[in-house]
């Protein structure tokens, strides 16, 4: 209780979390509340300043800007989230054996991890779309394999100090299964850092996705997400610059919300984390 | 000195697997690339024993392995094949590129440690006050900020409204002020709330303390005695923010029509040029990987406690 205490005395975390749950609602909602189609061109009302009927304005295809925006936080944020699941699925399992085992398996994962620092998460991203192609699973791997090397590293550092404690020595001594104990006692004794951990990874897989999108190598158009739409837009700046603020806000807000709520957690949970 | 030479040897080895993986890596994805390589490089009018000719001197048909013994012998001899658009030599295009994204990269990276700097100095001093506050939004803002999207509002308010500095291009002095900017934006948020965090814990030493007991100017205080203990975690996270700041560069150079690797890097993903692409990507993280060796030889320079070796 006093951890959710510290959590909703942060101004900045509850911010983050209200941003959050106002983008996921109106993501979710979209189709009540706007009657427009995100995708469906109307060449009649391209680049229409914004206006009553279109609050945003629309783009180069006469779409709705704010029915985009509106629908694209599905994509963007759908994103970021699936990223950070896959990223910890493949990094946190490798890291617990890297640092529960030790010796060759741990030299051998953390080369890989060297390895996979050495790209960087954009660059590696990029990399895998151009081996996978476009689209929007591709994005989802590429951004989360991105982020792998840091759950590997994180996770390792948890099961080094963890691996000296009374109860793994117990759970040894009672002959129990190496795999076991890292899956019994390691595991679940990380989940708060992991939780912290992934929540501020989220804002980072959605800057690479949506940079991906912004090169035109992300989401493909006409879906509407929204480094997708701030690299379409980019064409307009002299004379329709709300195509770009639009989306760029969009991500921006996402990202800080995501950043606030997950600084919030960590000083709340595992104020260890702090760098 | 013979500890320092064998340090460095290890670092060094150490660095030469990494960036044998990495060829591995690169050698081995490109394999999986949907397409036929070599009808891509041969060219679209190009007859099909001309194609099986590009799949033979590419060693296209043979397992990864040799491959990528191939591609590192050719690599001993400062070749790394040739672009599949253009055909010229893969080394020499890098070699015109490259100087541009080292300024940008070099710039960006002072630009982020000095600004992020003073800013967390700043903090550190008025805790809890309001410029604190102010620089921990910075912080924040700074790491949610997409890059490429900043880049864009400062096309629009110092080209388009004030038309004070160029659009993009690298014609002259002015042409770097915006991408620099908005490159470094991240690795200051980065480096201010570091700055911040190691200050707060140097002020509160107790050498701080004699220093000020002993009447030594505030400044030089904060500046001499506390920022220079601090000064170590913020190297290393100069250090390690690297690779993102070269990834930030891909899309800088995209904004701005930087005319450096980053730039080069997307047109070649977008023509299915993947000698091009592998080369790029292997100049990217030796950098990255050299950039990383030098900040841990700074260590000693500014804090001589720190060994490296024994």
């Amino acid at each position: 209780m006093k951890k959710v205490r510290i959590f909703a005395l942060n101004k900045a975390a509850v911010v983050g979390v209200v941003i959050l749950a106002i983008f996921a609602f109106v993501a979710i909602a979209a189709p009540l509340l706007t009657p427009y189609d995100p995708v469906a061109q109307n060449l009649a009302a391209a680049f229409n300043p914004p206006s009553l009927a279109h609050p945003f304005g629309t783009d180069d295809l006469g779409r709705d800007m704010l029915a985009r925006i509106m629908y694209g936080g599905r994509y963007t944020l759908m994103i970021g989230v699936a990223a950070v699941t896959l990223a910890t699925l493949i990094g946190v399992p490798l890291g617990l054996i890297s640092g529960y085992f030790g010796g060759w398996i741990d030299m051998v994962i953390m080369r890989i991890t060297d390895i996979m620092l050495a790209f960087n998460p954009f660059l590696l991203a990029l990399v895998l779309v151009a081996v996978l192609g476009v689209g929007l699973n591709s994005v989802i791997i590429a951004a989360g394999i991105g982020v792998v090397p840091q759950f590997i590293r994180l996770t390792r550092g948890q099961a080094l100090s963890l691996r000296e404690q009374i109860y793994v020595e117990a759970a040894q001594a009672f002959g129990e299964r190496p795999l076991n104990i890292v899956r019994r006692h390691l595991l679940r004794n990380s989940w708060t850092p992991i939780i912290v951990f992934a929540t501020l990874n989220v804002g980072l897989t959605i800057l690479v996705a949506a940079g991906l999108g912004f090169l035109g190598l992300g989401v493909q158009a006409p879906l509407p997400e929204w480094g997708t739409m701030l690299g379409e837009g980019r064409a307009y700046i002299f004379y329709a610059s709300y195509t770009t603020m639009l989306p760029g806000l969009a991500i921006f807000l996402g990202v800080l919300a995501f950043n606030m709520a997950g600084d919030g957690l960590r000083d709340a949970l595992d104020p260890s984390l702090r760098v | 000195m013979s500890g320092f030479w064998r340090y460095m040897g290890r670092r060094v080895a150490a660095s030469v697997v990494t960036l044998l993986g990495v060829i591995l890596v690169l050698v081995t994805l490109f394999k999986f690339v949907p397409g036929d390589p070599a009808r891509i490089i041969a060219g679209l009018q190009a007859t099909p024993e001309q194609v099986e000719a590009v799949r033979k001197t590419m060693g296209l048909e043979q397992p990864v392995i040799v491959q990528f013994w191939q591609f590192l012998e050719k690599l001993g001899h400062g070749n790394m094949g040739v672009s599949a658009r253009t055909g010229t030599s893969v080394i020499s295009e890098i070699g015109q590129r490259l100087p541009y994204t080292l300024e940008l990269a070099v710039l960006g990276t002072l630009f982020g440690a000095v600004a992020g700097i003073l800013l967390g100095v700043f903090a550190a001093r008025h805790k809890g006050k309001l410029i604190d506050t102010i620089s921990s939004m910075v912080g924040v803002m700074g790491i949610s900020m997409p890059v490429y999207w900043l880049g864009i509002l400062l096309i629009m308010l110092f080209s388009v409204q004030l038309r004070m500095l160029p659009i993009g291009g690298a014609a002259n002095l002015q042409s770097l002020v915006m991408p620099t900017v908005t490159l470094g934006v991240f690795s200051m948020a980065i480096v201010s709330r570091m700055t911040r965090s190691t200050m707060l814990d140097s002020l509160m030493q107790d050498y701080v303390r004699t220093a000020r007991a002993k009447g030594v100017r505030e400044s030089l205080v904060v500046y001499q005695h506390a920022l220079r203990n601090a000064f170590i975690p913020v190297l290393t996270v100069i250090g390690l923010q690297f690779g993102t700041l070269l990834g930030g560069a891909v899309l800088t150079e995209t904004v701005f029509a930087w005319p450096g690797l980053g730039r080069l890097l997307v047109d070649s993903i977008n023509s299915r040029d993947f000698p091009m692409v592998q080369g790029i990507v292997l100049t990217f993280a030796t950098m990255f990987i050299v950039v990383n060796i030098i900040t841990d030889l700074l260590y000693s320079v500014i804090d001589p406690r720190v060994r490296l070796y024994d």
